[in-house]
């Protein structure tokens, strides 16, 4: 398929959006995370290399890497498939590395890869993108290229530390800021989530680690849309669902 | 302006061909909507001038044309958008939790 260079920076964007990989882990990684802390670095290197290919065939040749780099951590770990724990986790990675995008195989991408061209093809009919453009540029005063790219920050010290200390404050094993766009949103939520947290235990007479440890502690939707909890991986995620409606 | 500021919600639904996007700050609300090959709405309202500065598209000339005051068109706006961002805003509803109980 021949692609103008627009439409495949486009691609770029979108994929570099959904491979956004934003973890906390316990500092030093534990055993079970190690595999997977040398996937995430290799990952960090594959979406540098989306940056530079030229082409839809490199495009999904580097973007297939992706998969075969989690495939590669995960084999090597086979010796401990059997451990449900260590299968819990590594579907959490799967799943929140690539969203869905390469999980079904070449076929399922090139399914993803049409959806994001037939949007762009959409966007560029109804002149989308100028029309976003011109908006930054006369009513917010922001350059559109500042706003336009699909990268992501990665986290600073200081919300990286703070995430470990709420590691060891709740006994958690890691947690997922992937989904945020800004290191203030992600410690704007690590904050409320960390007095929350602590409110809660508070009136409920438990100490904190009550939230990794504990399996009969149950965490219940109240339909505010704001955190969710695996006690399968000991994980917490969030999203800025929420953030974004207020 | 600080851009952490900035609000920046992109929405894209690849099924319905549906996208949305939305620029705001304390000042400022801009939303641009757009289903298969149509421009739904464009939006463009001064929060500090409470006044509608631009509002195109199929759904935001029909709002427009509508005998309602300004507030009442900006109203019927939001909730068109926020039914647009329907599925951004309850995106895996069911696995989210707030609060603890035994």
């Amino acid at each position: 398929m021949i692609m103008d260079k627009k439409e495949l920076n486009y691609l770029k964007e979108k994929f570099l959006e959904v491979s956004t990989i934003n973890y906390i882990f316990r500092d030093p990684l534990d055993d079970l995370d190690k595999n997977f802390g040398n996937f995430l670095n290799e990952a960090k290197i594959i979406r540098e290399k989306i940056h530079q290919v030229e082409n839809l065939d490199d495009f999904k040749a580097v973007a297939s890497d992706l998969r075969t780099a989690f495939f590669d951590s995960f084999h090597q770990s086979k010796n401990e498939m059997e451990n449900k724990a260590f299968m819990n986790r590594s579907v959490n990675y799967f799943h929140k590395a690539i969203k869905g995008t390469l999980e079904n195989g070449d076929k399922k991408f090139d399914e993803w890869i049409n959806e994001q061209l037939s949007i762009y093809k959409n966007k560029t009919l109804t002149n989308f993108f100028n029309k976003v453009d011109t908006s930054l540029k006369n009513i917010f005063g922001i350059p559109p290229n500042l706003k336009q790219s699909g990268q992501k920050e990665y986290l600073s010290n200081h919300t990286l530390n703070y995430g470990r200390d709420l590691l060891n404050k709740y006994n958690l094993s890691f947690i997922d800021v992937s989904s945020f766009k800004t290191n203030k949103e992600a410690l704007l939520f690590l904050e409320k989530f960390d007095s929350t947290a602590s409110e809660t235990f508070k009136n409920l007479g438990t100490t904190n680690d009550i939230l990794g440890i504990h399996r009969t502690v149950s965490l219940i939707s109240n339909g505010t849309n704001e955190a969710y909890y695996s006690s399968a991986n000991k994980s917490i995620s969030f999203d800025t669902q929420n953030l974004n409606k207020r | 302006m600080e851009l952490n500021d900035f609000k920046n919600i992109d929405f894209d639904d690849p099924k319905k061909q549906l996208s949305v996007k939305v620029l705001s700050n304390h000042d400022n609300f801009y939303a641009i909507w757009i289903e298969k090959d149509k421009l739904v709405m464009e939006l463009h309202y001064s929060i500090k001038e409470k006044q509608i500065k631009l509002l195109s598209g199929e759904l935001g000339n029909a709002i427009y044309n509508l005998n309602l005051n300004e507030e009442q068109k900006i109203n019927r706006c939001s909730d068109a958008i926020n039914n647009a961002l329907f599925s951004y805003y309850n995106k895996n509803e069911d696995s989210k939790i707030t609060s603890f109980k035994r």
